[in-house]
């Protein structure tokens, strides 16, 4: 079982399934989401959240839909057309810490 | 003059995420080390794996490898062990130990040495990852080298075929060596590897350095978001998942308290006990090309108030 949202899980990482299913009784979403916008931010990208659906975005509109929050860097890669180092130092001196 | 038979070391080493707490954890719960006194030796200074062992005399030795900086203090834990009566002492060894600098160390010590002996260096291997960890991890093939035993773990993650091979080139590689699979702890059998051609182990880029490992311990603070936390091992493990070896570490959340593992691309969590409850939180990351500092940074980058990181041991 995800130790963090309850749901059935026993491996993987722990952001999985705990977004898009909507169990979130602590607020767990809003917080990865806010956390992973500014992230993206940084990077000229956008998360856009509906009901049931994530999806990444450019600013020139193209989006890849994602599953979870942890599909939120393979998108991200696909879009950019590179990894989101976030060791890399183009990351570091541009990310914004979230506000929660 | 002390004429009492020799008490015995057991070395298990094995490179990072090889399984070596999973497999010394099954022998202890069934009895194999019945009666053992074991070391946990980390090469970062926050302990975990001693989390994970049901042993009754445990001691750690943390915040360096014990064939280099915690080699003198490895050789005064054991002459201690000796005096209280230890008779055979298990010493997992940190992913980054060379266990035969360790063996050299202890036979050449003029007050351990008629008093101890090493009985066997048995180190675990990580069968799906092993084609490519021995090719560019010069110690880890300097770990199978020096082992008597050679246990194949994660078996299952292997291609058959791959498993096959890897056994008939370990057989040719390390003769000298027993080889066995366990899954979990328990002993499974081996792939049939009888008329299959082995492979050379040491290929061109074994014997050179693939670059300094860092291991670095990161203190996220009282109560750190693990929803952010989440998110930036998911973006590290992403960007990162060849160069990052390990993470480790015990996060408080929700008022409980959770021991994290990953090697690879692989997350594990499971609920520390409540006899637990006193170990230290914080994350410890293990891997190469990455600035120790970095870390520190990126994580408040993604609002986590980590304190500059502590305790980098290189290897």
């Amino acid at each position: 079982m995800c130790l963090v949202c309850g749901t059935d899980r026993t491996t993987g990482l722990w952001v999985q399934a705990c977004v898009v299913a909507g169990q979130d009784p602590a607020g767990w979403s809003a917080r990865g989401i806010a956390t992973a916008r500014s992230v993206l931010a940084a990077h000229g990208l956008d998360l856009k959240v509906g009901p049931g659906d994530l999806r990444v975005a450019t600013r020139g509109g193209r989006q890849v839909r994602i599953r979870d929050l942890d599909g939120v860097w393979e998108a991200a890669e696909a879009l950019l057309g590179h990894p989101l180092d976030p060791l890399a130092a183009s990351t570091l001196s541009t990310v914004r810490r979230p506000a929660f | 003059m002390n004429h009492a038979a020799p008490a015995r070391l057991t070395i298990l080493s094995g490179f990072l995420g090889s399984g070596k707490t999973t497999w010394l954890a099954h022998q202890l719960r069934h009895g194999a080390f019945d009666g053992v006194d074991v070391i946990v030796n980390e090469a970062a200074d926050l302990p975990v794996d001693d989390r994970l062992l049901p042993a009754r005399r445990l001691h750690i030795l943390a915040g360096g490898c014990a064939c280099c900086t915690q080699r003198q203090p490895l050789l005064d834990l054991l002459g201690t062990m000796l005096d209280g009566g230890a008779r055979h002492i298990v010493l997992e060894t940190s992913g980054l130990a060379e266990p035969a600098r360790i063996v050299e160390a202890v036979r050449g010590d003029p007050k351990l040495a008629d008093r101890i002996l090493v009985g066997e260096t048995v180190s675990t291997l990580d069968a799906a990852a092993a084609r490519d960890l021995l090719r560019s991890e010069p110690l880890a093939l300097r770990q199978v080298e020096a082992a008597d035993a050679i246990i194949l773990t994660k078996l299952p993650a292997a291609l058959p075929g791959d498993a096959a091979r890897l056994v008939a080139s370990l057989r040719a590689f390390v003769p000298r060596a027993h080889l066995f699979a366990a899954e979990r702890g328990v002993e499974v059998e081996l792939p049939v590897a009888d008329d299959i051609v082995p492979e050379p182990l040491d290929g061109p880029d074994a014997r050179a350095s693939g670059g300094e490992i860092v291991a670095a311990t990161l203190d996220l603070g009282p109560a750190p978001d693990l929803s952010a936390l989440a998110l930036w091992l998911s973006a590290l493990l992403h960007a990162r998942g060849e160069s990052v070896l390990r993470v480790k570490g015990v996060v408080a959340s929700g008022g409980r308290r959770i021991l994290l593992q990953a090697a690879g691309r692989s997350v594990e969590l499971s609920e520390l006990k409540a006899e637990d409850r006193e170990a230290t939180d914080g994350l410890v990351v293990i891997g190469r090309g990455f600035d120790a500092a970095a870390l520190a940074d990126s994580l408040r980058s993604f609002g986590i108030d980590a304190a500059e990181p502590r305790g980098a041991c290189r290897a």
